[in-house]
């Protein structure tokens, strides 16, 4: 099954539309939580396809899911503008959150087996630990931030932090089996 | 993983969740190297696939992407796959005689802490068609470690309103690419943009970085520097709009800066 990053590679137009139909949303979700001013946001979506058309040729479905080579390119640049910014997203309690995922971003990660088996991965996880891991990927969060909101000491944070990711780059290199969103 | 090297691996998991300063990313390049270990999207990814799990998890109802931004997406790739890509149109800068120079400026508009600065002298050269362009040659470079990306400020003056960019550049390789989008055309017969490259670390004065072109249709351009000093930190870039073939002094305006500070 050929992915769309390996049709745009190949040269197919068709993908681009495909691409930016099926993955503009979650990429536009991840934008507004690491950016709060939408200006920003749309800014750096636009910024972060533009590099995906520059990477597609790079991406190995081997490595990882569709989705999740778009999610790290997206995280990537995103990290770095607010980086820039100075400025980290808003750390509201997690009960008090708003909601963040769009329509378009929950359908092509609940499409995604990768993401599915993730989710499982982490759920092994105890609580403390998915909260942590959650307000650091998730929610963009600094380590110091987290300790500070939660009160875990901020060594346990980091511990907790490189666990939880080796985790779940186990579960990443577990027997794939295509995104459906790759069709 | 590196598990006998826990400094390496703190480092590898800030870069996945937060990002690092310069003085980080300079470190974890020097450890992969001292430790001989190649460096792995391992890591980005998994927090990236963490991220996507905690969104399924998340609130959800968010608002969609705007259907203008959808349609500005379609236009961006419209235009970085078609057959003439503007952005390698405008790639060689015009190499200058006296690149080899200092040119001192002397910016009647520079406050005392600009004319503390110097520029780099941005020779430029012509691409070999066996090279990478300059896009894939930029792109490169952003992944190599210690690059930094200063964004261009919005300009102030009203013909430069909409220009967008940014300047990557790297110290360790004295390498570097300018992004402009939304420059105004020039007529090279009339006028001639310059390019200048501030490191204070370096010298107290401004030096001469070369001229260069946009044409029409050129929407985005990418330019590489080609530094003949090195350059250890550069603190600013900056274009301004002179006779043909430049200036020695200028007196600005600076049109479009982009400030590492």
């Amino acid at each position: 099954m050929t992915t769309i990053l390996e049709r745009i590679a190949a040269g197919d137009r068709d993908a681009v539309a495909a691409c930016i139909e099926t993955y503009s949303g979650l990429v536009w979700s991840l934008a507004r939580r690491f950016l709060p001013i939408e200006a920003d946001a749309e800014e750096a979506v636009q910024e972060i396809f533009m590099e995906l058309w520059n990477k597609a040729g790079s991406y190995n479905p081997e490595v990882a899911g569709e989705v999740t080579f778009i999610s790290m390119l997206a995280r990537r640049r995103l990290i770095d503008r607010r980086r820039k910014l100075d400025r980290e997203p808003a750390s509201e309690p997690l009960d008090e959150m708003q909601p963040a995922l769009c329509e378009d971003g929950q359908r092509v990660l609940e499409a995604s087996a990768e993401t599915q088996r993730v989710l499982g991965a982490i759920e092994t996880l105890k609580p403390e630990q998915q909260e942590v891991i959650n307000m650091s990927s998730w929610l963009g969060m600094s380590q110091g931030a987290i300790a500070q909101q939660t009160g875990i000491p901020l060594g346990t944070v980091k511990s907790y932090i490189n666990r939880g990711l080796l985790r779940i780059r186990e579960a990443l290199g577990e027997p794939a089996r295509p995104d459906k969103a790759s069709s | 993983m590196n598990e006998k090297h826990p400094l390496l691996q703190e480092l590898l998991v800030l870069r996945a969740t937060e990002g690092l300063d310069e003085d980080q990313a300079r470190q974890l390049a020097r450890l992969l190297q001292d430790e001989g270990i190649e460096d792995s999207l391992d890591l980005e990814l998994a927090a990236a696939a963490a991220s996507n799990a905690f969104a399924l998890r998340s609130a959800k109802g968010a608002e969609d992407a705007p259907q203008h931004l959808k349609d500005q997406l379609m236009q961006d790739a419209d235009r970085f796959f078609a057959e003439d890509p503007v952005d390698d149109r405008v790639v060689p800068l015009r190499p200058r005689a006296a690149v080899v120079e200092e040119r001192r400026l002397n910016w009647g508009w520079a406050t005392a802490a600009v004319l503390a600065m110097v520029l780099l002298v941005g020779g430029i050269v012509n691409r070999d068609p066996t090279m990478p362009t300059a896009s894939e040659a930029r792109n490169a470079l952003l992944a190599v470690e210690g690059t930094v990306t200063v964004e261009w400020a919005p300009p102030e003056t009203a013909d430069y309103a909409s220009v967008r960019g940014d300047v990557v550049w790297n110290d360790e390789r004295q390498e570097g690419y300018m992004l402009l989008s939304g420059m105004p055309v020039n007529d090279p017969g009339v006028t001639q943009y310059q390019l200048w490259v501030v490191d204070p670390a370096r010298d107290a004065n401004p030096v001469d970085g070369g001229v260069f072109d946009i044409p029409a249709g050129a929407r985005e351009v990418i330019i590489p520097i080609d530094a003949k000093l090195a350059v250890r930190n550069p603190a600013a870039f900056a274009i301004t709009r002179e006779k043909p073939g430049g200036v020695v002094v200028s007196d600005g305006p600076l049109l479009v800066v982009a400030s590492a500070g």
